[in-house]
């Protein structure tokens, strides 16, 4: 029986890489491991890492169905973009179409709050992701590491590598 | 993080209260925590998972730079606005550098939804391990702050 196939899309990010790292140092003997980024050509670190197998994949794009074809579980890393509602949103459409048995995706701890925008942002993702009817995780979700090195890199200083929320 | 003004003014700007304590999350954690759902998502189905790598206060994180780095490193509270424009002058959309400014003023009302220690537990629960708190992380790191 072949393994389960773990999908990780808007993959070349910290969070992304992160969590590459770990699946491929742990996990590579349970499951086949896949990285979508945009720009494959681009995606030097992402191919670096042993186990993974980089595709070009773009959230919101209509071939996702395809790109996803035997898929078990997939990874959204949320995008910092203003239209991320409806990138992640498209995703998991696209994700439920092809028969994506599980679907997590990177949240705030603030969903389910709307005194906030990002509160209002991650509320509106969440609600839709809860009524698509595929099973689905929110998080690992703790957005303070992120804020950390973005408020500070563009407070002050040149600009480093740009972590946006 | 912190690179450029740690190094070179021995300084950490920041708009919010340095005595609130916050929810931090090393980067490794989260990775290594989102790998160990990914494999087993029945576990997780339906979850929301709030991971907590430590619970600090920008305090906290100055004393455990000046540590590591054998150096006082300050921390200096700036004016939201001030924050603000900085960002907006490194390129950030406006909407954005609200947003951030947003989550740093509710660290200062002490809003649970960022500084409760309820989480703590959560990330050796799911891995197997300890998370890498503050102290560990600024050790880890501290040779780029030098």
């Amino acid at each position: 029986m072949s393994k389960p196939v773990v999908f990780v899309i808007g993959a070349s990010g910290n969070v992304g890489t992160a969590t590459l790292t770990s699946l491929s140092a742990k996990y590579a003997d349970k499951v086949e491991i896949r990285a979508g980024v945009r720009n494959p050509e681009k995606a030097e670190k992402l191919k670096g890492i042993p186990n993974v197998a980089v595709v070009q994949a773009t959230m919101g794009d209509s071939n996702l169905v395809g790109v996803f074809a035997g898929v078990n579980t997939l990874y959204i890393v949320t995008p910092a973009t203003g239209n991320r509602i409806e990138l992640v949103t498209k995703t998991t459409e696209s994700a439920k179409e092809a028969g994506v048995k599980h679907i997590a995706v990177v949240s705030l701890p603030i969903a389910g709050t709307t005194d906030t925008l990002f509160g209002r942002q991650y509320s509106e993702i969440e609600e839709k992701v809860s009524k698509l009817g595929v099973p689905y995780t929110f998080g690992p979700s703790s957005h303070v590491h992120r804020e950390f090195i973005y408020v500070q890199e563009h407070h002050c200083g040149p600009r480093h590598h740009v972590q946006p929320h | 993080m912190y690179k450029s003004t740690i190094a070179a003014q021995g300084t950490m700007y920041n708009p919010t209260d340095p005595d609130k304590p916050f929810t931090i999350i090393a980067v490794e954690d989260i990775g290594k925590a989102s790998a160990a759902i990914l494999v087993n998502p029945e576990k997780y189905a339906n979850k929301t998972v709030t991971l907590v790598s430590d619970l600090r206060t920008y305090n906290d994180v100055a004393k455990a730079f000046s540590e590591a780095l054998g150096k006082e490193i300050k921390y200096l509270r700036v004016p939201y606005e001030a924050a603000k424009k900085g960002m907006m002058g490194g390129g950030i959309p406006e909407w954005q550098a609200e947003g951030v400014i947003e989550l740093s003023k509710l660290i200062d009302a002490s809003s649970p939804a960022l500084s409760s220690d309820r989480d703590l537990g959560l990330y050796k629960q799911i891995t197997g391990e300890d998370p890498t708190d503050l102290k560990k992380w600024v050790t880890k790191y501290s040779a780029a702050f030098q």
